[in-house]
């Protein structure tokens, strides 16, 4: 394994869509239009100039601790105690994005195309896919996300673009949805929707040039909004405000509708191929990111055992029977809520005290 | 390289355990489904029709043209569609396939009944697309897809096409789609209308549009209303609408009309009244003429201008009398046109839209531009 390959800018902002992409392709943006109706664009504008905010704020907070995680960071404020409880929490968390993706994206695979065959296989599939990336290194997995960046990109566009003849000014108004309150108070919850955040507390230390880590993750982090807007649009043109239709993926009933003519249609076949690759591209680098954390945590030197032992443990979790309503309430709530705490709370209090902290010590010296 | 070699075998072991040619499928194990009917029966039953596409060998015509298929129509009793589609599959020993299935047609009688039981099953079929045509007939269902077949049209999979195609030059059409009736069901600002065809001389001909209230059918209109309907909706391509001759009373004078701006509307709640205003703005093509008309006359296209604009508007009036008097329905959206005038839901609600709507008042303004497509100005 290529352990100590290091990420250019272009690579890190890639790694970075491709994260954001995935999140799109699994029903974000249907589940902020669930929460505020048609007030949807300005709460994905609020949210967007909120996280911005606090991007900002934790690039700031993060500058003086060069080539350090939040891992290194919580080690550095509380020592082994509070290094053993964030990185818990962020193994915690990535499993679970982890898992949510792979049983969310097998099951929408499962009813749209392979419905003859046992789930279990596709999630084999998928498993055995990051293993073998994950094995190979990170410069495997950014490699794939460098080529796979540019189609799922394309795939948001078209499908955006593609829709703009359905949109009309109705599916997009009254503007504040049901109201003020849910969409600027309640609407906040969507904050998660941006889930790059997570990802800006654990990159520096893989970054080659440290001092583009700041312009590089607000490029990401803009390019990831735009998207998140672009599919949001969209979106509203198909499942209206007060619409009580529920879909397995949003994306792909939006896909759906794309057509060019009478002779070119259900591209959305060509949709899946490209998000199939695209969801491999995000658990690979997710299953580094649990690999990594572990081998901080533990101190371990070869962490290809640990790659085994995790897509063991990831197939286990796949093979628990859950029905869909568990799942959904794990994803709508569990998953959300974990996030904002993750992002908002814990990391953000760890990097302001480590900050404070090292101000402190740089004083005293 | 003893691991390559490993790695190589293990490969070659799983693509001849997972390229079992025993599951394989073909075009020869399917029956490509071209249109799907739905009739009620007594007991709650269901008549499913399913019109296949057959090949047709064409070596012995004299045309020599291999472009063609029939079709054969087949229909069982069911208590749902799905039950329905599996005794068919067993009785023609092939799989059915819905992906190349151009129309799904609901008799009037089931449509009466409600639809939404049916459609999110038809919806869930990944199989069906989001494109195909959504028709409601005044025979039953088999009846139509059994004059269909027999209509003469060589090739099977385009025996629906002349209802979608013929929306671009006659305005008597309408293009529904189950993808665009499935989010007008789910919409509660909008009620949904499909095509409406109708058995004459054992042909089946457009005879307007199927008006629903949520997923019930509760009437039909006219062709008129229809070209009416693609005015307000602004779906409008071309229609050919035949009105008096101002310059002779005896005769009628045929106008090819498009849209050359969008329909735009004024909505406004007075006495607890919602007063709708639509402003049209129609474009026309004199086709026909009489022996005394004089085109390079401004007057009398100036004249020809005021028959059309109150042509349109009355063609328009009475469809909303039709539609919203006589239905209680509202088939062009006009909730949420109003709703987007207000910051939120909240605030909307307090006009209580739905139980005032039906004594809604419409007029219509409309703006003509007349042109002559005639080689001669004057005769």
């Amino acid at each position: 394994m290529d352990n100590n390959y290091k990420l250019s800018k272009y690579e890190c902002i890639a790694l970075l869509i491709v994260v954001m992409t995935n999140k799109l392709i699994l029903n974000i943006p249907y589940n902020i239009i669930e929460l505020t109706k048609s007030g949807s664009i300005i709460n994905v504008l609020y949210i967007g100039l909120i996280n911005f905010i606090f991007l900002v704020i934790v690039l700031k907070l993060l500058k003086p601790f060069s080539n350090l995680d939040i891992i290194d960071i919580s080690s550095f404020l509380g020592g082994t105690l509070l290094k053993v409880i964030i990185s818990i929490l962020s193994i915690l968390l990535f499993l679970l994005a982890a898992y949510i993706t792979i049983v969310d994206f097998s099951n929408v695979l499962h009813t749209i195309y392979f419905s003859n065959f046992d789930m279990i296989y596709i999630v084999i599939f998928f498993i055995i896919g990051i293993l073998i990336a994950n094995l190979i290194g990170l410069k495997s997995i950014i490699n794939s996300c460098m080529f796979i960046v540019g189609f799922s990109l394309l795939s948001i566009l078209i499908t955006f673009l593609n829709t703009q003849t359905n949109i009309k000014i109705t599916h997009l108004t009254p503007i504040f949805g049901t109201n003020i309150k849910n969409t600027f108070i309640t609407g906040l919850s969507n904050c998660f929707a941006m889930y790059v955040l997570v990802y800006i507390f654990f990159l520096k230390p893989f970054v080659k040039n440290q001092e583009e880590y700041t312009t590089l993750s607000i490029k990401g982090y803009l390019i990831s909004f735009v998207l998140l807007l672009l599919t949001t649009i969209s979106m509203q043109s198909l499942f209206i405000s007060n619409s009580d239709s529920e879909p397995i993926n949003s994306l792909f009933l939006l896909a759906r509708q794309i057509e060019f003519g009478s002779f070119l249609q259900r591209i959305d076949a060509i949709f899946i191929f490209i998000w199939i690759l695209s969801i491999f591209s995000y658990l690979s680098v997710t299953l580094f990111m649990i690999t990594k954390i572990i081998k901080k945590l533990l101190n371990i030197e070869d962490e290809k055992m640990l790659s085994y032992s995790l897509c063991n443990i990831l197939l286990g979790l796949t093979l628990i029977p859950i029905n869909i309503s568990i799942l959904h309430f794990i994803e709508s709530t569990v998953y959300k809520y974990s996030i904002l705490i993750f992002i908002f709370v814990i990391c953000f209090i760890t990097l302001l005290l480590a900050y404070i902290k090292k101000r402190k010590v740089s004083k005293n010296n | 390289m003893k691991r390559l070699y490993l790695l190589i075998f293990f490969i070659l072991i799983i693509l001849l355990i997972s390229t079992n040619s025993y599951q394989k499928t073909g075009l020869e194990h399917y029956y490509f489904v071209i249109g799907l009917g739905l009739d009620k029966l007594e007991n709650n039953m269901l008549k499913i029709s399913v019109q296949l596409s057959t090949t047709k060998d064409e070596s012995s015509s004299s045309s020599g043209s291999s472009q063609t298929s029939s079709s054969e129509v087949y229909s069982v009793e069911a208590r749902s569609i799905n039950e329905g589609i599996t005794i068919l599959n067993n009785y023609l020993s092939k799989k059915l396939n819905l992906s190349h299935c151009s129309a799904v047609i609901f008799s009037e009688d089931l449509a009466k009944d409600g639809i939404k039981k049916y459609f999110n099953t038809l919806s869930n079929d990944i199989e069906l697309r989001q494109s195909a045509l959504l028709l409601v007939s005044s025979s039953t269902s088999y009846d139509f897809l059994k004059n269909i077949s027999s209509s003469g049209e060589t090739f099977s999979s385009r025996m629906f096409e002349h209802y979608t195609s013929s929306i671009d030059y006659t305005g008597f059409s309408y293009k529904s789609t189950l993808g665009d009736f499935f989010q007008n069901l789910h919409n509660d600002s909008i009620d949904p209308v499909c095509l409406y065809v109708s058995n004459i001389s054992n042909t089946m001909q457009t005879s307007g549009l199927a008006i629903f209230k949520d997923d019930k059918m509760v009437g039909n209109i006219s062709v008129s209303d229809s070209i009416a309907h693609l005015i307000l909706t602004n779906n409008l391509e071309t229609a050919i609408i035949s009105m008096d001759n101002p310059f002779n009373e005896n005769e009628k004078i045929d106008i090819e009309i498009s849209l050359y701006k969008d329909t735009s509307y004024d909505i406004e709640i007075l006495n607890n009244t919602p007063c709708i205003v639509a402003k049209i703005h129609p474009e026309g093509r004199i086709l026909s003429a009489d022996s005394t008309f004089n085109y390079s006359d401004s007057d009398n296209i100036k004249k020809i201008e005021d028959f059309c604009n109150s042509h349109i508007s009355k063609l328009t009036e009475e469809y909303f009398i039709n539609t919203t008097k006589v239905f209680n329905v509202d088939t062009v959206g006009y909730k949420d046109l109003y709703k987007s005038r207000f910051l939120t839901e909240e605030i909307f609600e307090k006009t209580s839209w739905d139980s005032i709507f039906k004594n809604s008042r419409f007029a219509s303004i409309t703006s003509s531009k007349i042109n002559s497509s005639n080689l001669f100005n004057k005769d």
